[in-house]
């Protein structure tokens, strides 16, 4: 190898190569404009190369950025009878729509609520169920909305967006129904995942079954939130249920109350069709008396039962009849709301701060258990 | 200062031309480009040749340049069409020289730099990997296939006779 290479000594650049080269260099040297032009080709490389990072870049913060507003940070699960799961990025903007039943698919196949705030996504897909009679005109319907999250903070701001929703929904469609609101960690998705069913729903049959261990998941599956709430409330009088007494208070003050305020909204959905004819617009003069009503207390009382309460059983009783009405709505628990009408004004949903609300005075409320209705 | 500069040029000029000849002589068949690839050589070395610690770093840094301007031209000259091989000038008529050339030519241009640079140059594999700024093994690597694919072409060679 080396003889071979040996040749390579009579390769000798040639004195006419070594001449001009010289000169060319010489000249390139004294010539400004040559040398620039020389840097300049480095100069350019390095722009081009700067250039490609700086798309490099914004291309990767564009995908990183289209992607946080496309991936579903929390979720929330709306039950009536239909089941629908909402996927919530950080802006709470919907980004993903899953049915969990049939019921769901046909409204999710006509309200296309994707990119929307779920407050206003809830809200239409309850105006769509009232459409699609799936909430019933006797007012006996409970509709459940469960926000999941890891952190417990954005849950309940969530579950508060989702109640104002489902509020909205039913005061533009003048619809009554109870509205049982909660929220929970994103580990009972995964569950309900393998279950096929909403985590809300999934964790109502879950609390079914904390009263009666019997009972299993697949009997409930298909059955509506109304059903579920009472059946656990039949549970809870029949005393069957092997619990605590703090674990039976913390089921009881979210049930009986929802079962309760169901009860209220059949009462009020009648009261209403019966005075379709006199009071088209039931809304404005229960107006005034909402209004005083949470001034005294700032939680929204059930005026409108109070009143036909009053006028059915005289007048002795009016002072009581507005304070049991207030106990009613106040006592519940962290994460759960209960309304029977239509939002009129929007400390109604006040209901959702009340249980941290100091102003409420909450506690004592449930310290009293003053509740007659029981 | 004018005189001092030229003075730089013509030394350096002198002291590196049969290095970059020869590195030209591997990959280039036209003169013209060689004519070319040396005086962009020699004039990157003025403006760059600052930077050049000492002589090792020099030969290294003039034979990278080399072979990268090399590699430019027969890339461009490809773009614009390659002229056929009846046009172009043979740069020596000493067959020695011719019957190496044609060996060489067959090889991948990589293998060519490191086969020069090992057996010419007595470089070491270090120094070749460090001047061409490739990885050590790369080096070995190349250099141990590029003895295989010549010792091949000289055994064909000297069957065919």
């Amino acid at each position: 190898m080396d003889n071979l290479f040996g040749c390579l000594d009579k390769v000798k650049a040639e004195e006419t190569l070594k001449l001009h080269a010289k000169e060319y260099v010489n000249d390139a040297l004294s010539n400004p404009k040559m040398v620039t032009a020389a840097n300049r080709k480095v100069n350019q490389m390095k722009k081009m190369i700067i250039a490609a990072c700086a798309i490099l870049t914004a291309g990767i913060t564009a995908i990183a950025g289209y992607t946080l507003c496309e991936t579903p940070v929390n979720y929330v699960s709306l039950d009536i009878n239909p089941s629908i799961e909402l996927g919530v990025n950080v802006f709470d903007h919907v980004v993903s729509v899953n049915a969990a039943n049939q019921d769901g698919q046909n409204l999710i196949d006509v309200k296309n609520v994707s990119n929307l705030p779920v407050q206003n996504a809830i809200s239409e897909l309850v105006q769509e169920a009232a459409e699609q009679d799936y909430i019933a005109l006797d007012g006996s319907s409970v509709i459940s909305v469960t926000a999941e999250s890891k952190n417990e903070d954005d849950a309940l701001k969530l579950q508060e967006k989702c109640s104002n929703g489902v509020n909205l929904a039913m005061s533009t469609k003048k619809i009554y129904a109870a509205v049982y609101a909660d929220c929970s960690d994103l580990s009972l998705r995964e569950e309900a995942k393998g279950m096929n069913l909403s985590p809300g729903k999934y964790k109502m049959i879950k609390m079914l079954q904390s009263l009666d261990p019997t009972i299993k998941v697949e009997d409930y599956a298909d059955v509506k939130v109304r059903d579920i709430i009472r059946k656990a409330n039949d549970l809870l009088e029949s005393g069957t249920a092997d619990l605590s007494e703090e674990e039976k208070q913390a089921i009881s003050d979210k049930i009986k109350k929802t079962d309760k305020k169901a009860q209220g909204a059949t009462h009020k959905a009648k009261q209403n069709k019966g005075n379709s004819g006199k009071n088209t617009t039931p809304d404005s003069t229960e107006a005034g008396t909402v209004t005083t009503d949470t001034a005294e207390t700032g939680v929204e009382t059930d005026s409108e039962a109070s009143k036909a309460q009053k006028k059915n059983q005289g007048n002795g009783q009016t002072k009581n009849q507005k304070k049991n009405s207030q106990v009613l709505t106040q006592d519940y628990t962290a994460g759960t709301t209960v309304t029977t009408s239509p939002q009129t004004k929007s400390k109604g949903s006040a209901t959702n701060k009340a249980p941290g609300n100091k102003g409420n005075g909450n506690q004592k409320a449930s310290g009293k258990g003053n509740n007659p209705n029981k | 200062m004018e005189e001092t500069k030229s003075r730089t040029i013509s030394e350096a000029v002198d002291k590196h031309a049969d290095m970059v000849r020869r590195i030209c002589f591997l990959y280039l068949r036209n003169y013209a480009d060689v004519e070319d690839v040396f005086q962009e050589v020699f004039l990157k070395f003025m403006l760059y040749s600052k930077n050049l610690s000492n002589e090792n770093h020099e030969k290294a840094w003039l034979c990278r340049v080399t072979y990268n301007q090399c590699k430019d031209l027969l890339k461009s000259t490809w773009r614009k069409k390659v002229i056929s091989i009846e046009e172009m000038d043979i740069p020596y008529q000493d067959d020695e020289l011719n019957d190496f050339l044609s060996l060489i030519h067959q090889l991948p241009p990589h293998y060519r730099q490191v086969l020069y640079l090992h057996f010419y140059e007595k470089m070491t594999i270090p120094e070749i990997a460090s001047s061409l700024k490739k990885n050590t093994n790369t080096v070995y690597t190349h250099l141990n296939r590029a003895k295989k694919l010549l010792k091949a072409s000289l055994k064909e060679e000297y069957c065919n006779g």
